[in-house]
């Protein structure tokens, strides 16, 4: 089978990156081994996440699925009596800021939503797992290796593969990227589950609004979140060291209801019963970057390739402008563009992650210094940091803002960006800066040694 | 270092139902959100300007903690526009409010 164009992946950034494809006039063939609707997390969206969707055309379609309306985020302070709120923001042409809103998702519904519509729009999707990558002499990707359902295997030939895998991330996985590096959060384990019943704001906008997403930080990496997913159920979720859930010797669940509650004194006001209406999911070590994530034959889009804290929820909408980024640079290189050189979206990579760098510095300081963090939040840079939590973080938007240049003052950090495409990233936990994050008895001493030969 | 009478009515009026502060080692006890407002009122109204580097809770644990800190510096005129931060109370943003 031959396509000019084949996604990895039929989630949100799957699906996004081919309707952006079929408004260059292409039309890709979307490969998934899973039935949808299926259970995913990941279910806010920041203000420049809504802005994706409402140039996709969904805005209609989005209020009349009644999903939930997010007018910002509240972050409840350690004992709960103090919150400091960050509002969802949009700027227009002229760069004037003025508040606007975003979507919560329950993303079975969503993500089959927005499959569907890439189908109709012209995408055609396939059932099947992708398997191995085919690799031209000079490295290239010149396809991959599907296994049908019916455990059939059989090569597809394309031009351009894009890993839309999430954080199964496929390319790097099959070492066609450059290293994937253990990201500096990799030492927590994230619990979730829904509830019904929880207590949401009394308001309809601003600060109390009820389907805010809400944050209960209680100390460094122990947090948990609160996301309305419908009219009923909240996405509920808690974030802790590994060590402690090991030392418990508990069942996720027993683990996830034990705990809760001691996150922060608001989590029982907002959730008086635990009346879990799903399992409660897992994801350990779920942070990690990967270097030189763009080549000839292959761009990798959101998760496939970095993944740094699920705290601001900048996930979904991450995934959805780097579809957005890509595809014309796609139809360039069909249009036999973009051909000469080792990287033909070299331009591309850095400016992906320059953005996500961006978030990182923000993230690392709201770990290392909240005080400072809430700060600058509250009353430093109230404007650049509504910014950043919208998603505005790539170089076209104005940044790096005088807030993240504060936050990496602060964080004695300088970003470089040469060609170097393996060094070992600052993001990553065995970057020198990280030395003091080290487990002191992990049994993996390097990057290198974790990644396995290559 | 002296400790101005205004810094100190501020914290002595932002302890919730704490007496006023008499022990100059004595912990502050003002949580996260009140020390922002503690910078907030400090730039602000006395025109201290608090360096981001010197934004972490230490520095604002006691009142000789405040002192050494703000014995570095000479403060200016409040400005206008962060003056109406630090009353409100709230994160002031340019943004305008959605319709």
């Amino acid at each position: 089978m031959k396509t000019d164009v084949l996604i990895i992946g039929g989630g949100p950034g799957g699906a996004a990156t081919a309707m952006f494809l079929v408004r260059e006039g292409i039309k890709p063939v979307i490969l998934e081994q899973e039935e949808f609707p299926r259970y995913h997390i990941g279910e806010s969206l920041t203000g420049e996440g809504g802005q994706v969707l409402r140039r996709l055309g969904f805005e209609g379609e989005m209020t009349k699925r009644e999903h939930p309306v997010k007018h910002g985020v509240r972050v409840f302070g350690t004992t709960g009596q103090n919150s400091w709120y960050v509002p969802v923001s949009a700027r227009d042409k002229e760069w004037n800021l003025s508040f606007s809103t975003t979507w919560q998702v329950r993303r079975s519904d969503f993500d089959t939503m927005m499959l569907k519509e890439a189908e109709t729009r012209g995408a055609t999707v396939m059932r099947g797992t992708a398997t191995k990558p085919l690799l031209a002499d000079d490295g290239a990707v010149r396809g991959v290796t599907v296994r049908w359902p019916d455990g059939k295997s059989e090569d597809i030939e394309t031009q351009i593969v894009l890993d839309c895998s999430g954080q199964a991330t496929f390319l790097a996985n099959q070492r066609v990227t450059g290293p994937k590096y253990v990201g500096s959060y990799d030492k927590q384990v994230a619990f979730f589950s829904q509830v019904t019943g929880a207590v949401r704001g009394p308001g309809i906008s601003g600060e109390d609004a009820k389907d805010n997403t809400l944050i209960f930080y209680a100390k460094k990496f122990h947090w948990a979140w609160f996301i309305p997913i419908d009219g009923d159920v909240v996405s509920v979720g808690m974030v802790t060291p590994r060590a402690d859930f090991l030392a418990k010797k508990q069942t996720p669940e027993e683990f996830f209801r034990n705990e809760l509650y001691d996150i922060n004194p608001e989590v029982r006001k907002r959730i008086p019963e635990m009346n879990l209406v799903e399992k409660v999911h897992v994801i350990p070590n779920y942070s990690y970057q990967v270097r030189g994530f763009c080549g000839k034959g292959f761009i990798c889009i959101g998760d496939a390739h970095r993944f740094i804290d699920p705290i601001f929820s900048f996930g979904l909408t991450v995934t959805m402008r780097e579809a957005e980024f890509a595809a014309p640079l796609v139809r360039e290189y069909l249009e036999g563009k973009r051909r000469n050189g080792d990287n033909p979206f070299a331009e591309h990579q850095v400016f992906c992650e320059k953005g996500i760098d961006n978030l990182e510095d923000m993230i690392d300081l709201f770990w290392e210094q909240p005080f400072a963090f809430a700060t600058f939040v509250y009353h430093r840079y109230p404007d650049q940091l509504t910014d950043a939590f919208a998603g505005r973080i790539y170089p076209t938007e104005h940044q790096p803002s005088p807030a993240v240049v504060a936050f990496r003052k602060m964080l004695k950090r300088t970003r470089e960006y040469d060609q170097d495409v393996y060094s070992v990233p600052i993001g990553s936990r065995f970057h020198p800066e990280r030395a003091a994050l080290w487990e002191p008895n992990s049994p993996v001493a390097t990057t290198e040694q974790w990644m396995g030969a290559r | 270092m002296e400790i101005p009478q205004k810094l100190k009515e501020y914290i002595d009026n932002n302890r919730g139902s704490l007496p006023p502060i008499t022990d100059p080692d004595e912990p502050l006890q003002i949580d996260s959100l009140g020390l922002i407002r503690l910078v907030a009122f400090l730039e602000s109204d006395l025109g201290y300007r608090v360096e981001d580097e010197e934004l972490i809770a230490e520095n604002f644990a006691t009142l000789r903690r405040l002192g050494e800190l703000l014995a570095t510096k000479t403060p200016t005129a409040p400005t206008a526009e962060a003056k109406a931060s630090a009353q409100e109370g709230i994160p002031t943003f340019s943004a305008k409010r959605e319709t």
